[in-house]
């Protein structure tokens, strides 16, 4: 079988998900709460041998589960890391998650790793080049890899092309599918003056197999994605367009800083719900998803913020010592 | 801006940009597109922020202990220069630390001084200790094996697959654990310790030692019985077998309630 062919079948569309996250592990284990499906961070548990490997083998017998990783760096100059891809195949072998996912950026060269989720010069070298890899990706997991658009904080001269349009080009060239986050849509579109309804109107809708929603901070002159807090009205409405636009497709929740309670992060993905009714009679523009700048610039945020906080990827021994 | 500028240039440029701002972003700056609201250098900006801080948080999960030991300000001081001077190389953020001890050793401040001071090798244990915590928490084992009890011969106890002997000039097992239940530890004196950590069911034991224990278990480790494990305290130590027999029961009991052992 193709792999072309195994992508066809995964489309299916799962409900409404949840990152799992280490904070929630005996909340899940005791209550095995309404859940429709969780995401794992790859990393998390790739070179985990001990407590988060064995849990999420338990979470796994009663869940379905999709993979999410921040390590491919599939736009990277450097060649892909083979340790790297061994690790992931075997934890893919273990846990036969419903899809692979990675975002589509770079995350060193050199052999190193800024553990940040880079933008990539958006040009027809860059498009061959991250063709080539994720070919070669897929052919290593047999399966799709799905690839989800960043945050981003900066554009460049030398990008030719739009983002929406390079999706549907790699889409077009190897059968990837695409993870559309509807929040960095929102947050790169705010950062980098594009129009996130025209960016999502864009896509090639048939091949979304699913949306990350999460909330982000208004710093003034721009935005950051911090994944800490409710998902913001503004990126309400543009799922709501997603929704329509895709027929309705997976969709999960992220919340990765300021961890809240299992409760009021369960409530805050099931007002989805909301949004997946019909659209509004005047349909969606520009205008009325970016209604809130005035109101994003004079907010001012005490704290500073970090990009892509991936603190929570570290485990918190001191929460698992035997008293 | 150069028309021959490829990919791969840039990748290298951003990444100067973000690990040496101050020697790199000048030439990178000329890639990027100002925004209606930011200059190009507002951009890169906020990923250079990014990068040291995310790496900064961390830092301070991995060794949280130390960050309190040493102060924000100092910890901070520290973890830029240390990760100036050993940029991940890894795709996991749990290797993040497995330099640290070792950078706090080559960088202490009394390195060229004629009588060192003793806060510095304090502050090496204790980065040392969390991060084997980090790395004793993720082994690959299999945890789900029969816990001995005491009606088990000692022909059948095997230590627990994760555990680890530590050994230190400072009480760090102690500081750890007042750190960890909120106590608001000073910074000790020197004074010998000697501890172990277990691994029980997928979770952290961390229990002290005293110096003939630490050397029983050592000598446990490396010889595989509690008979040869016995003998060779005797070959070390001459201490008398009534001696040995009646303390190693003593341990036996304390042990075995405290999950060292399986069967």
């Amino acid at each position: 079988m193709s792999i072309r062919a195994v992508l066809d079948q995964t489309q299916a569309d799962m409900g409404l998900g949840l990152g799992l996250r280490s904070q929630h592990f005996n909340h899940i284990m005791q209550h095995k709460p309404d859940v429709d499906w969780f995401e794992i961070i790859s990393e998390n548990f790739m070179d985990s041998g001990g407590r988060p490997r064995h849990i999420l083998r338990r979470i796994r017998a009663d869940y379905p589960i999709v993979m999410h990783g921040v390590s491919l760096s599939i736009g990277s100059t450097d060649p892909l890391d083979a340790e790297y891809l061994t690790c992931l195949k075997a934890l893919i072998d273990e846990v036969e998650p419903t899809w692979v996912s990675d975002h589509l950026c770079w995350t060193g060269v050199l052999s190193l790793n800024t553990h940040d989720l880079l933008p990539l010069p958006l040009s027809e070298e860059c498009l061959l080049h991250v063709i080539e890899r994720i070919d070669y990706v897929q052919e290593v997991i047999q399966r799709p890899l799905v690839l989800e658009n960043p945050s981003t904080y900066l554009s460049f001269h030398q990008s030719t092309i739009p983002e929406w349009e390079f999706f549907t080009a790699l889409i077009e060239k190897t059968g990837c599918k695409m993870l559309l986050d509807v929040n960095n849509v929102y947050v790169s579109a705010f950062n980098n003056d594009f129009d996130p309804v025209t960016y999502i109107k864009g896509l090639p809708h048939a091949s979304i197999m699913q949306m990350h929603l999460a909330g982000h901070q208004c710093c003034g002159d721009y935005i950051i994605d911090t994944h800490d807090s409710q998902v913001t009205e503004a990126v309400w409405k543009l799922f709501n367009l997603a929704w329509h636009l895709t027929g309705g497709v997976s969709t999960s929740l992220e919340w990765d800083g300021n961890i809240p309670s299992f409760q009021v992060y369960h409530q805050e993905l099931l007002k989805a719900k909301q949004f997946m009714q019909a659209l509004p009679k005047d349909g969606l523009s520009k205008d009325c998803v970016l209604s809130n700048r005035a109101l994003v610039s004079g907010v001012s945020v005490e704290s500073p913020v970090v990009a892509n906080p991936i603190d929570f990827v570290v485990s918190d021994i001191k929460s698992e010592l035997v008293s | 801006m150069s028309e021959d500028l490829t990919l791969n240039d840039i990748q290298h440029d951003m990444q100067g940009a973000l690990l040496n701002p101050s020697e790199c972003s000048d030439v990178f700056i000329h890639y990027v597109k100002p925004s209606a609201r930011l200059s190009a250098r507002a951009h890169l900006g906020i990923y250079q922020e990014s990068y040291r801080m995310r790496l900064q948080q961390c830092m301070a999960v991995q060794f949280a202990a130390l960050k309190y030991a040493l102060g924000d300000e100092l910890f901070q001081l520290f973890v830029d220069q240390y990760i100036q001077a050993y940029p991940s190389d890894s795709y996991s953020l749990n290797h993040l630390g497995q330099h640290f001890a070792c950078f706090l050793e080559e960088t202490r401040p009394d390195a060229k001084r004629p009588v060192r001071e003793n806060w510095p090798d304090f502050m090496i244990e204790l980065a040392d200790f969390e991060f084997s915590l980090n790395r004793l928490f993720d082994l690959e084992a299999d945890d789900e094996g029969d816990v001995a009890t005491e009606a088990d011969f000692d022909e059948q106890l095997k230590l627990l697959p994760v555990f680890a002997l530590f050994q230190h000039q400072f009480p760090i097992m102690d500081y750890y654990q007042r750190y960890n239940n909120d106590e608001r530890p000073e910074l000790p004196f020197p004074k010998q310790s000697c501890s172990i950590v277990i691994r029980h069911r997928y979770r952290l034991g961390l229990f002290d030692l005293n110096f003939s224990q630490y050397r029983f278990l050592e000598l446990l480790k490396k010889e595989g019985s509690i008979d040869q494990a016995k003998q060779a305290m005797q070959g070390l130590f001459g201490c008398e077998q009534s001696e040995l027999d009646a303390m190693w029961l003593q341990w036996r009991k304390k042990w075995i309630a405290l999950g060292f052992f399986r069967k």
